[in-house]
């Protein structure tokens, strides 16, 4: 009698605490989720209908489905876009070739200084990001020590030779800006990596070169990765190097997004551009990364 | 022309706060045309992006600008009570009490005697990155939360056209009288029913002399072959495209647009042929000085700043004449404090305070009878034309004529496009 009365009671009680179990990962990610519908879907979406508006502050803007501001990236823009490219390229191989072996030695031979070396990397971060481009403007000055010491060289002309307010002043800036961001993935990637491995690479006659290409190149690749996608797709989008250190010549699409949505006020160009700079970076990220991912790009 | 630097008022409280390029600039003097503009506009991106987001639905104003304007009035009474003002203005450009000449600077001064308690924000870095950060709520009809805000003319007359300023109640600001004669009526607000200028300022033809190896008093100077590559500009139409009209013998003050877009075209090729550096914010005067730059247009304010330290730095009133600007106090529709606004307006129009404020400031002193009480603070100061310009002065001055909607964003694209964007 009991036994019958208390069975199914159980069996309740069990079937709510599954129901519970099962909205457990629902719950877990409810704030995650919500975080990107609202900071991330909707503003999307909200910057595509933007994008196919017509108008004016003054008359207001409407939804009209116009795709002009849409053209107009590559009809008016391709050096711009060109510039951007060019630039998020250089300065990616460029700061891998720098903060690679600057990775390699930190994670290797630094021993117990590699913290001090560690928040020598980082401490130029807590100076702001634009005192720290502004700066560049004293080192690179037309009568500072490398401008002189290159046109000493004769690698620059004497008169009319600068760096300053040149293509090569913003790359210089975008390397330095982005380096510890290159540099801190890389690093810890070669941390993780088990000296044994090594040893017994030794032990397998690998070379040091050929430990290096066979062991610890793949194994710091995903470092590779992070680091390489962390300063390509800001560089891609940035526009204050080129505002602070380049000059007009020099332009990118992250200055024309600037002029469109602050000077000229057209918010339906400025929504379109930015997407297209957004679609054009995901698109060759995805690549990128796949390939890589793939291992190709090491054989 | 030897200005006296005061007492290195404007630098001894901002040293602590910078470092490296900042401090260098900071040290030299720099005004209250923020060296933070840059970072300003990188700012207003990402406040902007919900602006942005949000501008989905912006509805047109200009049908609404006309009831706006007859209906600010009343609505003021509702806020006489309030003892709160709050105002937005540009990084130094008001005396602090640490450098008052009488010990009290001029917010306490308005604080003690109206009782009203202020909450004053350098919050302007760039007109543009302003608007860019408030146009959203502006345009929804809601308050910024600020009671007065100082904006460049162009951009006074962009928010007077889209109908987000309120009316002065000008029984409330009796010392509006005081305005000097040569800017009480411009274009964009004939009546100043709805703007009270703040500060005003020249820009000129600002050089180095040891790279120009002598005098200039043209602005030809920017054209010349000689300085190419040294060459700057400052950005913003009222400035790049005046200094240009004025260089071609036009004038800026009523020309029209194909006379602008004309000016345009010769940025353009000034920036291709590799003439100009650079089209600079505030930072132009840094590079002046770094010796960067040999010839520029040059903000008034800035230069005399900086003459003490660095003597090889010139101010010019090019023969073609210069470009004469005002920073404009206006109150943002849906201010909550409007009254005390008014107050605030009608305060700095009484001449001893205005005079106080000029001898903070060195820019151009909007208020009449400033510069006889300016004789109690400092007798060097009464006889400085950048403070105090006379007549003949100001007949060489020119203010870029307002633009309608459409001219504007005509202008702001060939400019655009003439300088690589």
């Amino acid at each position: 009698m009991t036994a019958t009365a208390d069975r199914p009671a159980r069996t309740e009680a069990a079937e709510r605490a599954e129901r519970r179990r099962r909205r457990v990962p629902y719950l877990l990610l409810a704030p995650g989720l919500l975080w990107l519908l609202v900071f991330y879907v909707i503003p999307m979406f909200q910057l595509g209908t933007t994008s196919l508006q017509e108008g004016t502050l003054e008359t207001g803007y409407r939804f009209t489905g116009n795709v002009e501001s849409w053209t107009s990236v590559f009809t008016t823009y391709l050096p711009q876009l060109r510039n951007s490219l060019l630039f998020a390229f250089g300065a990616t191989a460029i700061g891998l070739l720098v903060a690679y072996p600057l990775a390699y030695a930190i994670a290797f031979y630094t021993g117990r200084w590699k913290g001090l070396f560690l928040s020598l990397l980082l401490v130029p971060l807590l100076v702001p990001f634009l005192l720290r481009t502004l700066a560049w403007r004293v080192i690179l000055a037309d009568q500072g020590v490398i401008v002189s010491t290159l046109q000493t060289l004769g690698i620059l002309p004497d008169a009319t030779g600068r760096l300053l307010s040149t293509g090569w002043a913003v790359l210089a800036g975008l390397i330095y800006n982005y380096l510890a961001f290159m540099t801190l993935p890389i690093y810890v990637a070669l941390d993780k990596i088990e000296p044994r491995l090594l040893e017994a690479a030794n032990d397998l006659y690998a070379n040091p070169w050929t430990a290096f290409r066979k062991v610890t190149l793949p194994l710091s690749m995903p470092g590779v990765i992070s680091g390489t996608l962390l300063t390509f797709i800001p560089a891609a989008g940035d526009y204050v190097n080129v505002d602070l250190l380049g000059n007009r010549t020099w332009t990118m699409m992250g200055n024309v997004i600037q002029s469109k949505f602050l000077v000229i006020v057209d918010y339906p160009a400025a929504a379109a551009i930015s997407l297209t700079l957004m679609a054009i970076v995901v698109t060759m990220v995805v690549v990128y990364v796949r390939r890589v991912g793939t291992e190709e790009l090491l054989q | 022309m030897t200005p006296k630097r005061g007492y290195g008022r404007r630098t001894g409280s901002m040293d602590a706060l910078m470092t490296v390029g900042a401090r260098n600039a900071a040290a030299q003097g720099i005004s209250r045309r923020d060296f933070l503009r840059r970072v300003g506009g990188a700012g207003a991106v990402m406040l902007g992006g919900p602006a942005l987001l949000s501008a989905c639905g912006i509805e047109g104003t200009a049908e609404t600008s006309a009831t706006t304007a007859a209906g600010s009035s009343g609505s003021t009474a509702a806020a006489g009570g309030s003892n709160q003002l709050f105002v937005d203005n540009w990084i130094l450009y008001i005396d602090t009490t640490e450098d008052s000449p009488d010990g009290t600077s001029t917010i306490d001064e308005f604080q003690a005697e109206s009782g009203i308690e202020v909450t004053y924000t350098e919050g302007v870095n760039s007109n543009e990155e302003w608007f860019g950060k408030y146009q959203a709520q502006l345009g929804a009809g809601q308050a910024t939360g600020f009671d007065i805000v100082v904006l460049t003319d162009y951009m006074a007359a962009r928010m007077l056209r889209l109908g987000y300023a309120e009316q002065i109640d000008k029984a409330n600001v009796p010392n509006a009288v005081n305005l000097v004669d040569a800017l009480k009526s411009p274009s964009f607000d004939p009546e100043r029913d709805f703007t009270m200028p703040w500060q005003s300022g020249f820009t000129g033809l600002a050089y180095d002399t040891d790279q120009t190896g002598g005098e200039l008093d043209s602005w030809e100077a920017i054209r010349d072959p000689k300085f190419k590559g040294k060459v700057g500009l400052i950005g913003g139409y009222p400035d790049s495209i005046g200094v240009i009209l004025l260089m071609q013998g036009k004038d800026p003050s009523t020309a029209s647009l194909d006379d602008m877009l004309g000016a345009a075209d010769e940025l353009a090729k000034l920036v291709s042929d590799g003439q100009l550096r650079q089209v600079y914010g505030n930072e132009y005067i840094d590079e002046l000085i770094a010796g960067n730059l040999a010839v520029t247009a040059g903000w008034s304010g800035d230069i005399f700043a900086n003459q003490e330290d660095s003597p090889n730095l010139q101010f010019a009133f090019p023969q073609e004449g210069v470009m004469i600007w005002t920073d404009n106090m206006l109150i943002p529709k849906g201010a909550a404090n409007k009254a005390n606004a008014e107050k605030w307006m009608d305060f700095y129009y009484r001449p001893a305070v205005a005079a106080e404020l000029a001898y903070w400031v060195w820019y151009v002193s909007p208020v009449a009878g400033a510069q006889e009480a300016m004789a109690d603070i400092d007798e060097e100061f009464v006889d400085q034309p950048l403070i105090f310009p006379d007549e003949a002065t100001l007949s060489q001055s020119y203010i870029f004529r307002a633009l309608d909607e459409t001219e504007e964003t005509t202008l702001n694209e060939a400019v655009a496009e003439a300088t690589g964007v």
